[in-house]
């Protein structure tokens, strides 16, 4: 058989093959688009699900007096677990403690995982302001005996130690502890604690629901060419690539 | 709503359709609550010739009185009604009473013109599991070696997981394998019996289960919430999402909060207003007092101030947002009881759009709260709610937003971002059902944002 026959032969099962995917218009979708009903006293309660879980507070209190939605959570409790996450974002980490025990001292006593990472920040601050002495007691009471319950705190400890042997501390290996990242991510983790501990869930609902769109769209694709959104931040749709 | 007149003229904006908020709560409620869907509940004793099998008064036993001498005379016999499609799973099971002479006992699936007298999984488009010999049998002459065979004091069970799709079995609470299901179609819970004193019981769902269903259920969720939760998103998304939705619906304090907010919580992160504020922090003032205006129920005011910064939007006195800003006034005067005044403002106002078909409905609805001695109470006590007013508000947020003279996609000043997000979200999942037979669980979006409290 001559070289063009199995090509074409080849693209002939290729184009089937592609053409086996059902193909929906522009139009189609656009009619199926608008017949969803969305309702948008929903869509005010995901943003302030978002606005509430995430703690921009004023913007949430704002946003009850502007759009009537009520908020999932006490707004005055938020200010308090607020102040929290900011202590330990601007790195005073026992005046964050302090505050999560008078918000409520089950928190700490249920979450030996949050304790040992805040006292690990509290251990990098004080690395950080050059308190080597300090440093040392401290490790070496507070933390040395939770090292010794657990190994992977064990582990953590002797990486944040070991920031002490270094003069150049922001550029030795385990640097990044010492980064505003590292203070992020442990302010983070007592804000979900907190929100835990009040019943409520940790992570806002919008991004789930945007991973649900993604994976929905990706799912799709594999039986049908339709029109996509790819840009999540102007949701504009795209038309089906045939 | 059908035209008999033509729509009004340089009506660009249609806004029944942009949102369908001008829905009462019971409405509402019936769109986003599924119908119920059928579920067996007990065995059918219509369908089948009843010659070789007997089926107890309360429906939920069934024995063999046949002599089970060739291959015709199978007592088989299917639940009242198919397996239902709207869910993740689907599940049955029976008790084998009594396994007779040979235990040839079939549990499986079968459509609904089936040959009952045949065993399930010997003709076409069906499945069953053997008790005689274990065998898999799946339809025209296929079978193979599948599990245990099954006796007296076994428990038997079968199953359709839509996620696959597949359709599995049980023995005694135990998993014992699963097949592709390729069948497509209503699929009937089916029973067969074949020999002298076979005799079983079958559970629909009235009594607990032996395996654990709730667990398979359970399992398959997860699955598929692990890979959701894989999915990649740029970290400033959803901020951005919620920065344009309360630009685009005119939230002008919340979004400057908003802002301050933002910056002080991620400082390295930088807002992109690049594409995406294409027109949308146009008129942010006038929207937002125009908002609270209507929030506050102060129509007059809202009338004056369009006249004066868009006295366009005005011009046609039939257009849909006057209507809609005509009606929120009638209703207003309601809402401060003041009957009298409300009547004389629908003579003034809104026997005009008496004519218009498209307007006739509503309007029917809007007038007819003057009959109610309690109009909260009543079945339009919806047009007296504040989500009313938010309806009429995002009406005029969205004509106010289509006079700007930039704005190249009308569908932006419908739908926010959020929004479209939303109606691709739902659109994508119902469309890969339909693709699936129409068979698996719906999503849906009151369901997903159920707030939960206590489930971290």
């Amino acid at each position: 058989m001559s070289l063009s026959w199995i090509i074409l032969g080849q693209l002939d099962s290729i184009e089937s093959m592609s053409t086996s995917k059902k193909v929906i218009t522009r139009d189609e979708w656009e009619r199926k688009l608008k017949d969803v009903k969305i309702r948008k006293e929903d869509m005010n309660k995901l943003v302030m699900n978002f606005l509430v879980t995430e703690g921009y507070v004023e913007a949430a209190e704002k946003f009850r007096i502007e759009s009537g939605t009520e908020p999932d959570i006490d707004l005055a409790t938020m200010t308090d677990r607020m102040a929290v996450k900011k202590a330990v974002q601007s790195g005073n980490v026992k005046d964050a403690i302090e505050k999560v025990n008078d918000l409520n001292p089950m928190i700490l006593d249920t979450n030996p995982r949050l304790y040992f990472h805040l006292q690990q920040q509290r251990l990098i601050e004080l690395i950080r302001s050059g308190k080597v002495e300090e440093a040392l007691e401290f490790a070496q009471e507070e933390l040395a005996p939770r090292g010794e319950e657990n190994q992977s705190f064990l582990e953590e400890l002797e990486r944040t130690v070991a920031l002490l042997a270094f003069e150049d501390v922001k550029n030795c290996p385990y640097g990044e502890l010492l980064d505003v990242s590292q203070r992020l991510k442990t302010a983070s983790e007592v804000n979900a604690a907190i929100l835990t501990s009040q019943s409520h869930e940790k992570d806002p609902k919008l991004p789930r629901l945007l991973k649900m769109l993604v994976w929905a769209q990706n799912q799709l694709d594999e039986k049908a060419a339709y029109p996509r959104i790819n840009d999540l931040s102007t949701a504009m749709i795209e038309d089906p690539a045939i | 709503m059908e035209d008999d007149q033509p729509a009004p003229a340089a009506d660009a904006v249609n806004l029944f359709g942009f949102s369908p908020r001008w829905w009462s709560g019971p409405e509402w409620k019936r769109t986003n609550e599924p119908a119920e869907e059928p579920e067996p509940s007990h065995l059918n004793t219509f369908n089948s010739s009843g010659m070789f099998h007997n089926v107890s008064p309360d429906k939920l036993s069934v024995r063999y009185v046949g002599c089970g001498q060739h291959g015709y005379d199978v007592g088989a016999v299917q639940a009242n009604c198919p397996a239902p499609t709207r869910r993740i799973v689907y599940y049955f099971e029976i008790k084998v009473k009594n396994a007779g002479q040979h235990g040839r006992i079939g549990i499986g699936f079968t459509p609904k013109e089936y040959d009952l007298r045949k065993q399930p999984g010997w003709d076409p488009n069906s499945c069953g599991y053997h008790g005689d010999d274990g065998y898999l049998y799946h339809g025209s002459g296929k079978r193979y070696r599948f599990g245990p065979t099954f006796t007296s004091g076994d428990t038997v069970g079968a199953g359709i997981n839509y996620a696959f799709p597949q359709f599995f079995f049980t023995k005694n609470g135990e998993l014992v394998g699963n097949v592709v299901k390729d069948i497509k179609g209503p699929l009937f819970p089916t029973i067969a019996l074949h020999s002298q004193n076979e005799e079983v019981t079958v559970n629909f769902g009235k009594q607990p289960f032996l395996f654990d269903i709730k667990a398979l259920e359970l399992e398959e969720r997860q699955k598929v919430r692990v890979l959701i939760e894989k999915e990649y998103l740029t970290p400033t998304v959803s901020v951005q999402i919620i920065r344009s939705y309360l630009l685009h619906y005119g939230y002008q304090d919340t979004l400057d909060s908003f802002d301050v907010e933002s910056e002080s919580m991620h400082p390295q992160v930088t807002r992109e207003n690049g594409v995406e504020e294409e027109g949308c922090a146009y008129a942010l003032r006038h929207r937002k007092i125009l908002r609270q205006l209507v929030k506050n129920g102060d129509i007059d005011s809202v009338f004056q101030k369009i006249k004066e910064w868009y006295p366009q939007i005005l011009q046609n006195d039939t257009s849909v947002i006057s209507f809609l800003l005509h009606a929120q006034r009638f209703i207003e005067y309601l809402r401060n009881q003041e009957l009298l005044e409300a009547v004389g403002y629908a003579r003034a106002e809104l026997s005009r759009f008496f004519p218009i078909k498209s307007y006739a409905d509503l309007l029917e609805e809007t007038m007819s709260l003057l009959a109610y001695d309690d109009p909260q109470k009543s079945c339009v006590g919806y047009l007296l709610e504040d989500s009313h007013r938010e309806y009429v508000a995002d009406a005029v947020n969205a004509i106010v937003l289509s006079t700007n003279p930039n704005m190249s996609d009308p569908r932006n000043y419908l739908y926010s971002c959020l929004e479209k997000l939303l109606r691709q979200l739902i659109a994508c999942f119902s469309q890969r059902r339909a693709l699936n037979n129409n068979e698996g669980q719906e999503l849906r979006l009151p369901v997903e944002l159920e707030i939960n409290h206590g489930s971290g």
